[in-house]
């Protein structure tokens, strides 16, 4: 698609109605800063996006109404653009003074069309741009490239995919299950050495003998079930049953038995010795009275109470400690008696208080416990607080005969107890167990299930992403073609070569430029170039670029990007836009007065088309077109403000344009040395160009070439008043604004003498292979060396 | 689906293949252990489901359809 016209209405740098027309020509436009060159490159931003990048910040307002409305269009007056392209096709908008926009087009789906499908970044190249896709991350440089790869539907497959591996794993709760599953299976693990079906089975079927009444199923599942419900009741019943048996050991472990026989044992020895202590009590009181009296009678000896002896009274003492000794043995006797008593006493108290308790009540009630409930409601009978020392005899024969059947019946009672809690318990644990197997089973197919599909889904997005991998690697082999053929025009013999796009190995949808530095490989041109060279590279990747995009067939637009290059590097851009970017409608802008003169001279007019801006007045005058090619509005801008400013600049235009001129038509130049060489002004240009033209150049009369001597005069005259008035204004500062307007009006007729009046193109464009001759496109004027 | 569309899409050179085309060959183990999420997956690639970006909401409804076919697949073992 080719721009025939861009049309702009108080919009950016535009007052009303400003129009750049193209004649379906690839279009260089000059504009010097400030002059409203850039609104351009806006409208057909803010067409394709709907608001302009470098407008996004606070101060343009919400919708940039303050940045894209020209300061003084007139209350309620819309902005506008209107793109009119080949064959009257067209895109528009009108944006109303809020910034709200209206868009437009003819077809009416146009516009729609040309937002979706041309990639701004792809034609639209502005200064502060060229090494921005240098400069970005290689996640940037792979997105900002993805559309061109032609990639995107890949690249959303391979995003959706791995959007739902994330979801069938959350919906089916795959985190939540591989956690139980785990805990089921360590479980089992723990409680179950063999988990095979028969061994489950077995286990089982044993605890089955010991719940189950009956047939017993013989499905694991359904016997599991069975036992858990029987072990369940036997929990639920067995409260007061152990409750009992606790009671029952509690009485058991008060060992009546073993009291009772060491009561019995105490009770018979003191039984004896207190006869004894009687006697020796009285024999003691005898014996003491007797003494007494032969105390009083003089006597020496007594008879000892104890053995009957007479025993001297010297003697008595040690009969009285022999005597002492042995009452203190049976008082000791008598303490232990009273002891074990007091043992017995209290464990049949404890005995008769735990009876009482409703378990063993109610137990004692049975007819099978009618011997125990008869002892032990003997044993009730015996009044136990009387005891102190000796137990009544009757006492003792009754326990005799009670205890040991109570001890009995104890024993009996608790040797055929059920199985304690402990057990019921483990064994409900372990059939709950069995049980899950099966739930084991079942959850571990379903993780399986749902990783199945996970895996796939991996595997469809790991082969989605090889092939965008492959597919971008022969994509940029081929767009890495294009940037090194540029580099090298524009970089001839440069020791920077095999500029590249590569796949970084160590990262996912990226992109990056490699290179070689004086024979040694760059990951990123970052590293080692500089600024003017990143620059340059900047131009190339996006030149490569263009060409790679054919399809899209959309003009392009270069916004002044040749502003780090030297102007070697500048000249050899010309080469490609002359060569290179034949395809596209090219639309090219430039403050530079001196490379847009070098493209008139280069580019074919009957290609390109060559517009000026005036200088910037005012907003409400807006861009204004120049009809001066050559860039003299420039000086004419300064008349009356500045005359010798003005002078000057005429001298610089001329200088430039003279300098071009004698490049082109190869003037010999005598040689001065070193800088004087690149100092060289028109006033030494023009006379060697005069003097040469008078023999070479031709204007074709008739069938033959003759000598065109009619622009002599002109040259001679421009020349003069260069040399005079020219010099004056810079070296005196004494030029006048008429002068001035004489010496642009005498410098353009100079220079318009240098194209065809036919074709318009410059006398040297067509440089023929024979080198005999220059001639401009169609012939009729030549410049011949021979 | 079956072994000759696969192998249709197999002689599709690699530069052709759609995101449907990528599945079928790289899902081959899913249609021969899940043949209807194997089934429901091609038949979504190849109504372009997956070449256009898609809310959450609608991914979360493959997932679930998915989902159900494993149910599905469980109660006809367990039957």
């Amino acid at each position: 698609m080719r721009v025939e016209t861009i049309e702009l209405s108080w919009f950016r740098g535009a007052a009303e109605n400003c129009v750049l027309t193209t004649a379906d020509k690839n279009v260089v436009i000059y504009g010097a800063n400030g002059s409203g060159k850039s609104s351009f490159a806006d409208a057909i931003e803010y067409i394709i996006n709907g608001k302009i990048e470098h407008l996004s910040h606070e101060y343009s307002g919400s919708r940039q109404e303050k940045g894209i409305r020209n300061t003084h269009a007139p209350n309620g007056e819309s902005s506008t653009i209107k793109v009119v392209f080949k064959g009257n096709a067209y895109v528009g908008v009108e944006i109303t003074p809020d910034g709200i926009p209206s868009f437009q087009s003819s077809p009416i789906d146009l516009i729609d069309f040309i937002k979706k499908e041309w990639e701004l970044e792809h034609f639209v190249l502005r200064q502060d741009e060229v090494a921005a896709f240098i400069v970005s991350r290689k996640g940037d440089k792979y997105s900002a490239l993805l559309p061109l790869l032609g990639l995107q539907n890949l690249e959303q497959g391979a995003t959706n995919l791995h959007n739902l591996k994330q979801y069938v794993s959350e919906r089916g709760e795959l985190t939540q299950k591989e956690t139980k599953l785990a805990g089921l299976t360590r479980e089992a693990n723990e409680y179950l050495t063999d988990l095979s079906e028969k061994a489950l089975l077995e286990i089982l079927t044993n605890l089955a003998g010991i719940y189950v009444k009956g047939d017993i199923p013989s499905a694991i599942q359904e016997l599991a079930h069975r036992l858990l419900e029987l072990i369940q009741q036997r929990i639920t019943l067995a409260a007061p049953e152990i409750k009992r048996y606790m009671t029952l050991e509690q009485i058991r472990n008060e060992d009546l038995a073993s009291k009772l026989g060491t009561m019995n044992k105490a009770q018979d020895k003191i039984t004896e010795q207190i006869d004894e202590l009687l006697d020796h009590k009285i024999a003691v009181l005898e014996s003491a009275s007797d003494f007494t009296d032969s105390l009083d009678s003089g006597e020496g000896t007594v008879e000892c109470p104890a053995c009957g002896r007479i025993i001297s009274t010297s003697e008595l003492t040690r009969h009285i400690n022999e005597q002492l000794q042995a009452l203190g043995e049976i008082r000791s006797a008598r303490n232990e008696a009273k002891e074990t008593l007091a043992t017995l006493k209290d464990s049949i108290k404890q005995v008769l208080s735990k009876i009482k308790d409703e378990a063993i009540s109610t137990w004692l009630e049975e007819e099978s416990q009618s011997e125990l409930s008869e002892k032990l409601s003997q044993i009730a009978e015996i009044d136990v607080s009387k005891w102190q020392v000796l137990c009544p005899h009757e006492d003792r024969a009754k326990l005799n005969t009670t205890i040991p059947i109570i001890v009995s019946s104890v024993k009996n009672a608790l040797d055929t107890a059920p199985p304690p809690i402990s057990k019921l318990l483990e064994d409900k644990k372990t059939v709950e167990v069995i049980a899950s197997v099966s739930e084991i089973n079942a959850l571990d197919n379903e993780v399986k299930a749902i990783k199945n599909i996970i895996e796939a889904l991996d595997a469809a997005e790991f082969a989605i992403r090889e092939s965008i991998k492959s597919r971008t690697e022969d994509i940029i082999r081929t767009i890495s073609v294009d940037i090194q053929f540029i580099w090298s025009k524009l970089h001839p013999g440069e020791p920077i070569e095999d500029v590249k796009l590569y796949l970084p190995e160590d990262a996912d949808k990226a992109i990056d430029i490699g290179l070689k530095f004086y024979g040694v490989e760059q990951p990123s041109p970052r590293i080692t170039l500089s600024e003017g060279h990143r620059n340059s590279l900047g131009l190339c990747i996006f030149l490569a670029l263009a060409r790679a995009d054919q399809s899209k067939d959309c003009p392009i637009f270069l916004d002044d990007i040749i502003s780090s290059l030297d102007r070697e590097h500048r000249g050899m851009v010309n080469n490609v836009l002359l060569e290179d970017l034949t395809n596209r409608q090219v639309l090219l802008f430039t403050h530079d007065r001196e490379w847009f003169q070098e493209l008139r001279a280069v580019l074919p007019h009957s290609d390109w088309k060559f517009m000026v801006l005036r200088p910037w007045d005012c907003p409400a005058v807006g861009l204004q077109w120049s009809d001066s090619k050559d860039t003299f509005d420039d000086a004419r801008a300064l008349i009356g403000m500045n005359d010798e400013a003005a002078g000057n600049r005429v001298r610089a235009i001329m200088d430039m344009q003279l300098a071009i001129i004698t490049e082109r038509l190869r003037i010999m130049m005598h040689y001065a040395r070193g800088d004087r060489n690149d100092h060289r002004t028109c006033i030494d240009f023009f006379p060697r160009i005069i003097s040469e033209a008078k023999e070479r150049l031709r204007k074709r009369v008739g069938e033959s070439w003759e000598k065109y001597t009619a622009p002599i005069s002109d040259w001679e005259k421009a020349n003069r008043l260069l040399v005079s008035w020219a010099n004056r204004s810079s070296h005196t500062g004494s030029l006048v604004s008429n002068e001035v307007e004489q010496l642009i009006e005498a410098c353009e007729i100079a220079l318009a003498h240098f194209k065809c009046d036919a074709c318009g193109d410059y006398v040297w464009i067509a440089d023929l292979a024979s080198r005999e001759r220059l001639q401009c496109s169609c012939g009729q004027l030549q410049w011949r060396y021979s | 689906m079956g072994d000759k569309e696969i192998e249709a899409t197999e002689k599709k050179g690699p530069q052709q293949e759609s995101v449907g085309d990528i599945l079928r060959l790289s899902m081959k183990e899913l249609c021969e252990k899940n043949n209807e999420s194997y089934t429901l997956l091609i038949s979504k690639a190849d109504e372009g489901f997956f070449e256009e970006h898609e809310t959450r909401g609608k991914l979360n409804a493959l997932a679930d359809s998915l989902l159900d076919t494993l149910k599905q697949a469980r109660y006809e073992n367990e039957g």
